[in-house]
């Protein structure tokens, strides 16, 4: 007798299905299984969801409203010449990234106001490394944490997609703006992220053991926590709009 | 309810803050529960129905109408829920740790018998908080939404192997970490 898997359960309880209900009613086992499964799955709903009354739904619009001071979708049409719309969250940050240099270099004949132009430059890749980093460190642990056995990565896979291309846009722009010890994390990074987009969607135990023990190896999620400290140390000590405004009226 | 959320979202793409309104208040509740479901707490849960809705505003271009008004807020709420999990998940790992079994007390001696029921909900929400956010996300959409595999892949934007595996992998830890609870129960 060929026993339903877990997972056979687990589909079973879901979505019933003869071949293994006929089983079931048959094994004691198997039922024993079942019912384990069912107990632990009624267990997840214990805590029941916070009462909203009715007029929740007003509040939630009370909230949202004054945030919504952008024009409406179709009228920010015009934002974009030549009819080019946004490419998504790569190109966003290749645009900022790009029109903070562009304006640095313009502007670096007006020495007041190259002080404003690179703190704003500074703030932009700050603003988008952390994001990128945290991204990045969710992916990392949960390849590491996985549990023993194989493991199937094509969710991670599917958002290295995004990961990749920001993490080189980022690294060219840390690249021009003299960060060597960004350029040196993300170079690292990359080089991980990419076997992991280049292997295999379902890693054996073995494969699985090996990246993880890359990464350990590495130390690349150390790296990339101790950058984030000093991202997150930057931001606060990065001289504001203010700050620079001042400066200069000092000179 | 489908048709008139349609109509609404027809009116707020040509500018109609009103249909936009309705919308809200319409799918507001329904937002919560899943966003609460997901992250496991009402101060996040909020959070996440404000950006859910204003990401909805800001994608309303987008929107084809190809899913149904509330798939298209679920699946905006579900990627919102992940990405803040993976927020905070990123920032309290270091402090993170598997549920302690010396704190699983004996079921069958009196008193403590009578407090066993909140420390599986106890032990069961902190299985729920070491899910990966997939995981969590996959799980809830798919136990307590009722989502099937394929609906769950589409919300999460990840293949429906994937998405199969983020459940199953969900249920094994649960198990896992009450399974010492429920032996002792027996």
């Amino acid at each position: 007798m060929t026993h339903p898997t877990d997972e056979d359960l687990l589909s079973f309880h879901w979505d019933a299905d003869r071949k293994t209900g006929s089983h079931v009613a048959e094994c004691a086992e198997c039922a024993g299984s079942l019912a384990d499964l069912r107990a632990v799955l009624h267990a997840a709903g214990g805590a029941p969801v916070p009462e909203r009354g009715p007029g929740y739904g007003r509040d939630v619009w009370a909230r949202l409203q004054p945030r919504l001071t952008e024009p409406p979708p179709r009228a920010q049409a015009w934002a974009w010449p030549f009819g080019l719309r946004p490419l998504g969250v790569g190109a966003a940050i290749a645009a900022l990234i790009l029109a903070g240099f562009l304006a640095g270099r313009l502007a670096a004949p007006r020495p007041p106001g190259a002080e404003e132009l690179a703190a704003l430059r500074q703030r932009v890749l700050f603003a988008e490394l952390s994001g990128h980093l945290a991204r990045s460190e969710a992916v990392l642990l949960e390849l590491s944490n996985a549990p023993d056995g194989a493991l199937d990565v094509s969710a991670e896979q599917a958002r290295l997609t995004e990961l990749l291309p920001a993490n080189r846009l980022i690294r060219q722009s840390a690249r021009r703006a003299g960060e060597p010890a960004i350029t040196g994390v993300l170079d690292e990074l990359e080089r991980v992220l990419l076997d992991v987009e280049h292997g295999p969607s379902r890693l054996t135990g073995a494969q699985r053991e090996a990246l993880a023990r890359r990464i350990e190896a590495d130390g690349v999620l150390f790296r990339l926590r101790v950058l984030s400290s000093r991202i997150r140390a930057g931001e606060r000590t990065a001289p504001s709009h203010r700050d620079a405004l001042t400066e200069r009226k000092r000179a | 309810m489908e048709g008139i959320d349609r109509a609404a979202v027809l009116r707020a793409k040509a500018g109609d803050r009103d249909a936009f309104r309705e919308i809200v208040e319409t799918h507001s509740r329904h937002v919560f529960g899943l966003a609460f479901r997901m992250t496991g707490n009402e101060e996040d849960a909020e959070d996440v129905v404000q950006e859910t809705f204003l990401k909805a505003y800001r994608g309303l271009e987008r929107f084809k109408g190809t899913s149904e008004v509330s798939t298209w807020l679920h699946r905006i709420a579900a990627n919102c829920a992940v990405d803040l999990l993976r927020r905070r998940r990123g920032a309290a790992f270091s402090a993170s740790s598997s549920p302690d079994a010396d704190l699983v007390p004996d079921a069958g001696s009196g008193p403590e018998a009578a407090a066993y029921g909140s420390e599986i909900d106890r032990r069961m929400q902190a299985s729920l908080d070491r899910l990966s956010a997939m995981e969590r996300a996959a799980f809830t959409l798919r136990h307590f939404e009722g989502r099937s595999i394929g609906e769950v892949a589409g919300i999460l934007g990840v293949r429906a192997g994937a998405a199969k595996n983020c459940v199953f992998r969900a249920v094994a830890k649960l198990r896992e970490d009450l399974g010492p609870l429920r032996s002792a129960a027996r």
